[in-house]
């Protein structure tokens, strides 16, 4: 019994320990997001992509539906990439850029013709959607925090509590 | 200007900035374990207020001179309890400051626990109204009740022990709140709760919360002393401490002596009376392992006829309290003879 009560204090501080972890992480990834919105490229795709991996591969699924979700969210990121990498001679690619809604476009490169994505714009906010499924699933498992304005502290918290002006003090 | 830094200089400018500009006392608590450095802290920070202090008599913004030597601080301005400290404050000069290094574990003790308390309520009244900076070490918080606790101004803390002759110090304001610095002093009530509940040691934990709770100010760096000091501080204050602890454990309340004497004559005087033991039996039974008689035969009657003779004690005299060392209970035959007296001369009026 004793063992329990241990094990439940260590994993109550674990918690705490991963919604502050996690909190960043998703903080991260939503800027790389941002900016992959603000100029869509395939470079600044890429680091929202891998932001956003992260902050899902690190959401904690102790129970099976939390794994099946979790799964669900990964394969939609697996589903982008696929669209950005995968040979467009196979099925599976064009079924992802299908789901995209992205426009394949030809670009001369010497004598060839080389097939692009010519609405990059479309990867980004497909991303942005996955960001916000996966924010709303750590909400539920409660390993969303609100990252409050840093407290006062110091001499200035003294000095505020105590209404007092700096260069009074000197005069004390 | 740049923003001034959480220092104990800092620290000591408050306090007299209170005192000037605000005409109030400011009550700092230091707690933590034994040899911490709770002390060297009280004497670091106490240094820094004289600093300020003397400049401010040099300025003319202070009548009060603080002395140039520590043994004329250590005998007229430190105490080891309250109950000492209580009689120094009369002769203190305003603004100056009170130093209660209380060494001695009296938490164990429940009566004199409470008079402490009674003590050191009185203390803060008095330092109040001298605006007195008021240091007050303490080795346990369950000294302190909430209300003497709701009245502390900051509170140092100390949760480690000293390396490299430096040790850490956490500065915790307490809430202007009077309905929360009441009820939750120092925001400290959740934190202890927390950490009792914890049942094992978590390294860093007390600091985690300390740092999490908004009580909390920032934290400081002091050095040791020199050992002169130290050595001063033992013998002037310190040592006459133990002395007076020695002596409050080696004898015991008049209350409580006549309190056991009482249950073992009634012991005596039921055994006789009620169940027939002769005055021989009882004599054995107040021998000891060795063979030694502790009380005669004799001594044993005499006890008896004692309580034969008692009359029944008021409810009042029977609940012996600390207070009944200082005032006498009357016997109730003198009461009944005095109302006896009143009530014939009534009559013979009539």
């Amino acid at each position: 019994m004793k063992r329990k009560e241990e094990t439940l204090e260590t994993d109550d501080w674990r918690h705490e320990y991963e919604k502050v972890v996690l909190s960043k992480k998703y903080h991260a990834a939503a800027r790389d997001v941002a900016l992959a919105i603000q100029r869509p490229e395939k470079t600044n795709i890429e680091t929202a992509m891998a932001s956003l991996y992260e902050y899902v591969a690190s959401l904690p699924a102790a129970k099976q539906s939390t794994k099946t979700q979790r799964q669900e969210i990964l394969a939609k990121i697996d589903t982008a990439y696929t669209a950005l990498y995968g040979d467009l001679r196979d099925g599976a690619t064009l079924k992802a850029i299908q789901e995209l809604g992205l426009k394949i476009g030809y670009v001369r490169q010497g004598i060839n013709k080389v097939p692009r994505i010519t609405n990059l714009a479309r990867v980004s906010l497909y991303l942005r959607d996955v960001l916000a499924e996966a924010g709303d699933l750590a909400t539920r498992m409660g390993l969303r925090v609100t990252i409050y304005e840093p407290p006062v502290r110091g001499a200035r918290k003294i000095l505020e509590m105590e209404g007092i002006d700096p260069e009074e003090l000197e005069d004390v | 200007m740049a923003s001034p830094r959480l220092t104990l200089d800092f620290l000591a400018r408050i306090v007299a900035y209170r005192q000037k500009h605000k005409e109030s006392d400011t009550f700092i608590i230091i707690y933590g374990r034994r040899r911490t450095g709770k002390s060297t802290l009280g004497l670091q920070l106490l240094r820094r207020y004289l600093k300020v202090k003397n400049k401010q008599y040099r300025e003319k913004k202070t009548t009060w001179k603080p002395e140039h030597r520590w043994a004329q601080h250590f005998q007229k301005y430190f105490a080891g309890d309250a109950m000492d400290m209580l009689k120094k404050i009369k002769s203190l000069p305003e603004e100056s400051y009170v130093f209660v290094d209380e060494g001695v574990d009296v938490a164990s003790w429940q009566h004199a626990m409470e008079t402490e308390q009674k003590n050191l309520k009185e203390l803060i009244l008095k330092a109040g109204k001298r605006k007195l900076l008021t240091i007050f070490i303490t080795p346990s918080l369950r000294l302190l009740s909430k209300d003497i606790l709701a009245q502390a101004h900051y509170m140092l803390l100390i949760d480690s022990e000293p390396r490299d002759d430096k040790n850490v110090a956490h500065v915790l304001s307490n809430y202007d709140d009077p309905v929360l610095a009441e009820n939750n002093p120092f925001g400290l009530y959740p934190i202890i709760k927390r950490i009792t509940r914890a049942k094992r040691h978590v390294p860093g934990m007390l600091y985690n919360l300390i740092s999490s709770s908004d009580s909390y100010v920032g934290s400081l760096v002091y050095k040791r002393l020199d050992t002169r000091i130290y050595e001063l501080y033992d013998a002037l204050v310190k040592e006459p401490l133990i002395y007076r602890q020695r002596q409050r454990t080696k004898y015991v309340s008049k209350a409580l002596y006549d309190k056991t004497n009482y249950v073992l004559n009634t012991v005596f005087y039921n055994l006789y009376t009620k169940d027939n033991k002769s005055l021989a039996q009882l004599e054995r039974l107040a021998t000891d392992k060795f063979g030694n008689t502790l009380l005669s035969s004799s001594t044993i009657k005499r006890r008896i006829n004692q309580m034969a003779e008692a009359t029944r004690p008021d409810d009042e005299a029977l609940s012996w309290t600390d207070e009944d060392e200082a005032g006498i209970v009357l016997p109730r035959e003198y009461l009944e003879s005095e109302l006896e007296a009143i009530s014939d001369t009534n009559e013979s009026e009539q």
